[in-house]
């Protein structure tokens, strides 16, 4: 280490700023900063490698020195004679950090090799999340590198032929205007929602200054809270925080509390899937139930035991019948708030049995039972719910309230403060709220009145174009804040890992300056964390990036008089049809607001219900498809049925594929004087006069990858409720293609998902291994059946085979297969999040292929969720409403007797030692018959040089542009970046097992050392102390899964977590028939329903379908009359 | 059968009186020996007819097609074709069995035919063995460019090299490498080593110089001489011996791409038997698409005679009836093997989302050769002509069924998928249809198209027994 003697004068934060500035003299920078945007920012020799390393290796002189955090402060010094301590060439180091989300900050750990940060991971001190994290702040790393991004600061100005431009700056300049700005007066901060503490004592300092302040997101998981207080006559916000980890029954209204559409996604699925972990009989007696009441079909209704479709616009009568059940079952005393809640429920007319049986359920486990309402319902759901919690006993053991600050004022009041001249200079800080308004703000008029707007920023947008200046604003990897997670219990860190690639600012540097203090950020943080710790250690606290606190727990109060003033008029609501539908407008999987629009992994990663990538759709139900599609005959909505669907050989798709591609037809959706156009897609599951409309896509000012992508909805947008009812559609004749991942939605009754329910599974645990052609097929194994789990590893006995293949025996092999790597996935579970596609892509540099070549089916990750959907009854070509889902990841399966291997010509894809089916890139030729002959499907084919082109200059050939370099600094060193021509697939992150085994072996080294004395290579290794421990390695999937779904591990050591699940009876190989003998093995599902309920079913509808097709005689004559 | 030749009379035959022998003799309007000499080597001693150069500039202009679809697909990637995850087989392999296939009838008619002594053979043999080697040519380009990386194609060879890996010899791909080389070598041999008498004879009429040095450095010295001929028979002989196991091989082998995989519609052990009666079938069928028109054009009538045509048309018919029967056997155990996801490929195959390729397949290959019991329908050339086009779509699309049908929707539904060629495809396909009429064109003008030794010898002059 360098030592501090040597570096007297170290440069302080401020002078930080200054590097960076004199770094900006040189002239080759110069030159680059005078090229104009938008041309410059696709060229970037600002950061060519080169020139990185220089600025890198600076950074890394100083490591250890001064500040811990992992941007080290800059200063230019002599390149090192010696390498500086820390930093070891090839090996990356691990920063603790957070990401800043509307969902609460998000504690990670990212990965930084040489300084460039390129893979995020949770950061598992947090607990509730467990080293898990959602794929948004997987994909989130991307951004960092997006060439799109605002590479700096820029200025608008008109030219005289009257178009606009942006013109870029330096950022210091347009603060300076700002500066002049500020002090005429009637400025306004206009906000995106934030956790950040850091901004809250800056905000109050702003507040002081003069400045007003406002704020929106479209998705806002903050209006349940604001809802609920005010309901409650409380002048806080009351969150609700459910702590599912004690839930044995959960009734869900409309709550996609496991998906994107709440905000404790990851708590909530760690503690409830954890409550459905199933490895003996016993355990699925203690299994938690979910019901759901829901109009989408969101993922948490995938899981549900027991679904019920229900309109969003309904749900307030709804709520009011389940409470009122609840009310008179409970034998409540107030027999006025009885009375209130009979006349509330009398306009809800069905589902009396569901809910009935529902609420017995709940009841009959006390405290262990919660009522979640999703936070897109009105305040009188919000309030019922919380009611029925308190009265169950839940507040206190499965659920949380607690008391967090009221919200800023809305955008609405900005508006009307603009149009009556109080507020003349606003300043956009982060989020995109012209994009997100325009549905209910008229910003052409308001632009008009506003003096001065500057914008701060990640990327030009629809926000920008109204601003006189746009700042650049730094990544959340090269930023510092402080704020806390959703459920409060937290503070986390932000802290960068690397400069600011280019003149861009934080948001943190930018509020202290419109405060009026100018400190850096840096200190901003340590100050604040000295004092919400007392005087605790920041650099621990930047270590372990979690600093633990409480959240301030409300004391529950009866709610009986505020239940009793909700008034009849605002539960009854008029009766839906084809022409007066309800639109539910939710988060977009792949935008999620919008901010992602951009993101290319997110663009690709297909949504885990509808399976379409790169565009949004209208769900409709099918009930409401036929409708349309007799109301408008050649519309083109249902395939018309082929001779295989009427027969009941096959299940219809639920679109039109023409040559594979989905074909939509586009419809008008109006809702009085607003509408938009969007393409159909029928989904089963929706509520009947439901369409689901999602809000993100369609942007206008956003970079390359998010251009033309999807369907607008913010035009429908009102500003009260994302609930709209009164919506009418009509045909425009039009017709979208969408990139659908998966055509067909029926398993087919192929035992490729196995699920029993709880009853069945007790009365016998090894029904998987009933299933399936395997079951009636002569023993895989042969005599060798029943030998252990390990002996089969490390022997393969032949079985029946001919072929002497493939050998792990210790004698016959130069290089022993110390570990035998497998793989279990647990079917039960999936919620089907994806966070493992996009982990997968970021870990191993897989490429993006745009839609265009999605269409062609040639998407490229090595990871992919099955969705199936399995029905009550299949009546020919008819699309069920009621279905089952099941998820199942499926990546390459490692089978020890491969397809794919005997096919090769060229020795492409061979079997290692300890079991991988390894992939040589360098040997491939390209033939695809591995790809052909893979009974999964895993393999993916490089058709073209997907990173090395433009994706869509791909046809050009070596005519055509080549990708932008910025995206190169993304990728993960440790994995090669494949060319065309070349076939690849899921390797067990063969870079992860290697690192590990590296690590053994030199720690085993050492320990020889020490103990011998000894130095050479006379050293004995013994191959215990070779063996990498159990639960070292973490495949980038098992790192990333909430849920702890899947598991790698070593199957030639019994005491592995997963030889101990592949030798549980739950355990099965999809098409094991085929001998394939997979290392990825999968656990059956099991499913939890309530006998009472009136949609119960004595097996799953995959399971009954799979007896059907398995066994035709023993129905009778009637083809899928069950 | 114009002529009925009487037979020697004998004591024995007084008794018995049979019926007189009708031997239809196999050269027409007792055509001298002289004659067929002047007729083949006129072909192409005449001057270039203009039909020739616009047939043949027509027919390069159409190989260029190919030329520029794999110069684009070699510069931009395999992308540039239809292929995608579930179908990673597209049009390339389809064409490249398709191609081979018709590569079978040449050596059927000149090693098997040769060997079971069927003496109709000779006219037609010459042109068919050329058009197997063309065709096995046609067929080379695709296995060889459907790779990804085909600067590395030669790895498929056994080289030793520096990276110290042998081929995968365990890889239907491999033995294919094997065995269509093995083939069109032996191809090539039969074919030119039966030209060396015929050579010789046109060398010997050659008037231009070029001619006496290109015949004549082809005709290798031979100088008829007793001991050429002697060592020319046995040559034949072996040769012929050496190629009738690889009429059967090639396309067993060919078929064990798709019968060594384990997908269901492909795992069939029923694939080699039917792939080689498909490809006789073919083949067959190909050379009646090219020598009716050679037959019209050149008034080779005398030579290719009406029995050649019935032959052939028979042939057709018997294969396609062996096709015929694969197709229903392949349900049949489909149904009696039990497996769900069998039965499904083939349910899928004749009614799923390719159900159209599946009935071209079947009213080209099964349905239209039944049209040959007929003997008028034989007789009718220009109909024999449009059935043999027929077989040649219906045996193409019969690849198309085998490959796509069963790689588009195999085991998982999650992974179904739907394959449409791109206009390189299609292009890159027709445009070998351009380089075998090139190639064919080409041995018309500048090489005997029938050999005429061998014709003479089944003619009567060349029985020393007849009465001429």
């Amino acid at each position: 280490m360098i030592k501090e003697a040597e570096q007297p004068n170290l440069p302080s934060g401020k002078e930080y700023w200054k590097s960076l500035d004199s770094l900006a003299e040189t002239p080759g920078f110069k030159d680059w900063v005078s090229r104009e945007f938008p041309e410059g920012a696709s060229i970037l020799e600002g950061v060519e490698r080169r020139s990185f390393v220089k600025l890198m290796a600076a950074s890394f002189g100083l490591a250890g020195l001064g500040m811990s955090g992992c941007r080290r402060p800059e200063h230019v010094i002599l390149p090192y004679g010696k390498s500086p301590e820390e930093l070891i060439p090839g090996v990356p180091a691990f920063y603790a950090t957070s990401h800043p989300t509307s969902r609460g900050f998000q504690p990670l750990i990212v990965e930084s090799h040489q300084g460039r940060p390129t893979k995020v991971e949770g950061n598992p001190s947090y607990l509730p999340y467990g080293g898990s994290t959602d794929v948004y702040s997987q994909a989130s790393v991307l951004d960092l590198y997006d060439p799109d991004r605002a590479q700096g600061s820029f200025a608008q100005e008109t030219l005289k032929n009257g178009v606009n431009r942006w013109k870029k700056v330096s950022t210091n300049t347009a603060l300076d205007s700002l500066k002049d700005e500020l002090s005429e007066g009637k400025v306004a901060v206009l906000a995106n929602r934030s956790h950040s503490l850091l901004r809250q004592s800056l905000q109050r300092k702003a507040l002081s200054s003069g400045i007003q302040w406002f704020e929106h997101d479209a998705i806002d998981y903050t209006s349940a809270e604001n809802k609920l207080g005010k309901a409650l006559g409380l002048k806080k916000a009351l969150r609700a925080v459910p702590n599912l980890s004690s839930a044995k029954r959960v009734l869900s209204l409309d709550s996609d509390f496991l998906g994107n559409r709440e905000s404790n996604e990851l708590s909530n699925t760690r503690a409830f899937m954890a409550g459905r972990k199933v490895l003996k009989a016993a355990d699925a007696k203690k299994m938690n139930r979910l019901y759901i009441a829901e109009s989408d079909l969101s993922r948490t209704g995938g899981v549900a035991d027991h679904r019920l479709r229900v309109e969003s616009s309904q749900m307030i009568g709804f709520t009011s019948l389940v409470a009122s059940v609840l009310v008179s079952k409970l034998g409540h005393s107030d027999q006025s708030l009885k009375k209130h809640l009979k006349i509330l429920s009398s306009f809800t007319n069905s589902q009396k049995e569901w809910a009935s049986e529902a609420v017995t359920d709940l009841l009959s486990n006390p405290k262990k039972s919660v009522v979640l309402a999703g936070s897109h319902l009105p305040a009188e759901v919000q309030l019922l719910a919380y009611e029925m919690n308190r009265l169950l006993g839940s507040i206190g053991s499965t659920i949380n309230y607690i008391e967090v600050g009221a919200s800023a004022d809305s955008i609405q009041s900005l508006a009307s403060k603009i149009n009556d001249g109080a507020v003349e200079r606003l300043i956009i800080l982060g989020g995109n709220p012209v994009y997100q308004t325009k549905g209910f703000i008229n910003w052409e008029d308001l632009s008009k009145k506003l003096k001065f707007v500057v914008r701060l920023g990640g990327s030009i947008d629809e926000s920008s174009q109204i601003a006189n200046y746009h700042l650049g604003q730094s990544h959340y990897l090269e930023s510092w804040d402080l704020g806390t997670t959703w459920d409060q219990s937290s503070y986390v860190p932000v802290q960068p890992l690397i400069a600011p690639l280019f003149d861009t600012i934080s948001e943190a540097s930018f509020l202290s300056y419109l405060a009026g203090e100018e400190k850096d950020d840096h200190g901003l943080v340590k100050n604040l964390h000295s004092q919400i710790s007392n005087g605790g250690d920041f650099e621990d606290f930047l270590r372990l990036g979690i600093l633990a606190t409480k959240p301030v727990l409300f004391t529950s109060v009866d709610a009986t008089k505020a239940l009793l003033s909700i008034k009849p008029a605002k539960v009854k609501s008029s009766k839906l049809s084809e022409d007066n539908l309800d639109v539910v407008i939710i988060p977009d999987f792949h935008a999620h607001d919008g901010q992602y629009a951009n993101n290319g992994w997110m663009q690709e990663c297909p949504d885990p219900i509808s399976k379409l990538t790169w565009d949004n759709a209208l769900l409709i139900s099918p009930v409401l498809a036929n409708i349309l599609e007799s109301k408008h005959p050649g519309l083109g909505l249902l395939p018309k049925p082929t001779m295989l669907n009427n027969n009941g050989q096959i299940a219809p798709d639920a679109a039109q594929f023409d040559g594979g591609k989905q074909k939509a037809p586009v419809v008008t959706v109006k809702v009085g004087d607003k509408s938009i156009t969007a393409p159909l897609y029928v989904q089963p599951g929706l509520a009947d006069f439901t369409l689901v409309a999602t809000l993100g896509h369609g942007r206008t000012n956003v970079g390359r990858v998010g251009q033309g992508t999807g369907y607008d909805v913010t035009p429908l947008l009102s500003g009260d409720s994302l609930v709209i009812s009164g919506v009418s559609i009509e045909p425009t004749g039009d017709f979208e293609i969408l990139a659908n991942v998966q055509e067909h939605w029926s398993m087919e009754g192929r035992a490729i998902v196995r699920e029993a329910n709880v009853d069945e599974y007790t009365a016998n645990t090894g029904f998987a291994s009933k299933m399936g052609a395997e079951s009636h097929s002569p023993p895989m194994w042969g005599k060798d059946q029943d030998k252990s789990l390990q002996e089969k590893a490390t022997t393969t006995p032949r079985g029946n085979s001919a072929y002497e293949h493939p050998d792990h025996t210790y004698e016959k092999s130069d290089v022993f297969g110390i570990h035998q790597w497998g793989m279990t996935i647990d079917l039960n579970q999936c919620t089907g999040c994806s966070a493992c596609v996009v982990a997968c892509q970021s870990e191993n540099n897989i490429p993006v292929v745009g839609k265009d070549q999605v269409l062609r089916g040639r998407e490229m990750h090595w990871i992919r969720l099955d969705r199936y959907f399995s029905s009550t009854t299949r009546d020919g070509a008819e699309i069920p409403s009621d279905v089952q889902v099941s998820f199942q990841g499926v990546a390459c399966m490692h089978c020890e007797t491969a397809p794919c291997e005997t096919v090769c010509p060229v020795n492409a894809t061979v079997h290692d030692e300890e079991g991988l089916n390894a992939m040589a890139y360098n040997r491939c030729v390209g033939t695809r018959y591995c790809a052909n002959n893979c009974p999964y499907k895993v393999r993916r084919f490089n058709f073209f040089d997907w990173n090395k082109r433009k994706t869509d200059e791909l046809y050009q050939g070596p005519l055509g542009d080549k990708n932008d370099s910025l995206v190169d600094m993304g990728k993960n060193p440790d994995v090669t970046v494949r060319m065309r021509g070349v076939m690849e697939k899921c390797t067990y992150c063969v870079q992860r097992i290697q690192e590990s085994k590296i690590r053994t072996k030199v720690n085993a080294q050492q320990n020889a050392k020490f103990k011998t004395g000894e130095d050479g290579s006379n050293l004995k290794l013994e191959t215990k102390d070779l063996k990498v421990p159990d639960g070292t390695i973490k495949t980038a999937c098992q790192q990333v899964c909430p849920s702890d779904a899947i598991v790698f591990g070593d199957i030639s050591d019994p005491d592995s977590e997963v030889s101990k699940l592949k030798n549980n009876p739950r355990d099965y190989s999809v098409l094991g028939y085929l001998n394939t003998r997979p290392r990825t093995t999968f656990l059956a599902k099991v499913r939890n329903p309530n006998p009472k309920m009136p949609d119960f079913a004595s097996s799953p509808h995959s399971a009954r379908e799979y007896h059907d097709a398995a066994h035709p005689s023993h129905h009778g004559d009637k083809h899928g009359a069950h | 059968m114009s002529e009925v030749k009487d037979i020697q009379e004998h004591e024995i035959l007084k008794k018995v009186d049979p019926a007189p022998w009708k031997e239809v003799p196999l050269v027409l309007n007792n055509r001298s020996l002289k004659w067929v000499t002047d007729k083949i080597c006129g072909i192409v001693e005449s001057k270039t007819p203009s039909w020739w150069w616009w047939c043949f500039i027509t027919a390069l202009c159409i190989a260029s097609f190919t030329g520029m679809g794999l110069v684009y697909l070699v510069s931009t990637g395999v992308g540039v074709w239809g292929n995608n995850n579930p179908v990673n087989w597209g049009w390339a392999i389809v064409n490249f069995v398709f191609w081979i296939g018709i590569g079978h009838a040449g050596t059927l008619i000149s090693a098997v035919l040769c060997l079971l002594k069927q003496k109709w053979r000779t006219s037609i043999n010459r042109a068919s063995e050329a058009m197997t080697v063309f065709a096995v040519l046609c067929a080379g380009i695709f296995p060889l460019f459907h790779v990804g990386r085909v600067w590395f194609a030669w790895w498929l060879f056994p080289l030793p090299n520096s990276n110290a890996i042998w081929p995968q010899f365990r890889s239907p791909l491999e033995w294919d490498v094997f065995a269509v080389s093995t083939y069109a070598t032996v191809s090539i041999l039969f074919w030119y080593m039966g030209m060396i008498p015929d050579m010789a004879v046109l060398r010997d009429r050659a008037k231009e110089t070029w001619r006496k040095y290109f015949y004549g450095f082809f005709a290798m010295g031979w100088r008829n001489a007793n001991n050429h001929w002697r060592n020319f028979e046995m040559a034949y002989l072996l040769l012929a011996g050496l190629s009738t196991p690889l009429v059967l091989s090639v396309h067993t082998i060919v078929s064990f791409d798709f019968a060594v995989a384990n997908l269901p519609g492909w795992h069939t052990t029923i694939f080699p038997p039917y792939f080689v009666a498909g490809a006789i079938f073919s083949g067959f069928g190909m050379v009646l698409t090219l020598l009716l028109p050679v037959r019209a054009v050149y008034g080779l009538h005398d030579l290719i005679t009406q029995k050649h045509i019935t032959n052939m048309c028979m042939i057709t018919l018997a294969t396609g009836s062996l096709v015929g029967y694969a197709y229903a056997m392949e349900f049949f155990i489909a149904w009696y093997g039990a497996n769900s996801y069998e039965g499904f490929a083939f349910i899928n195959r004749a009614f799923g989302n390719y159900w159209w390729s599946y009935w071209i397949m079947v009213s080209c290959n099964v349905i239209c050769p039944q049209l040959f019991w007929f003997k008028k329908i034989r007789e009718n050339i220009p109909l024999v002509w449009i059935i043999s086009i027929f077989v040649n779509v219906g045996m193409w699309f019969e690849r198309f069924v085998i490959a796509n049908t069963t790689l588009s929707r195999d085991f998982l539904p999650s992974s179904w998928g739907y394959y449409s060629p791109t206009v390189v495809d299609i292009f890159t396909f027709f445009g070998t249809f351009g380089f075998f009429s090139v190639l064919f064109l080409l041995f018309l003008r500048f090489l005997p198209l029938m050999p005429m030794c061998e014709v003479k010898s089944v003619m009567p002059q060349a029985d020393p027994h007849g009465d001429h």
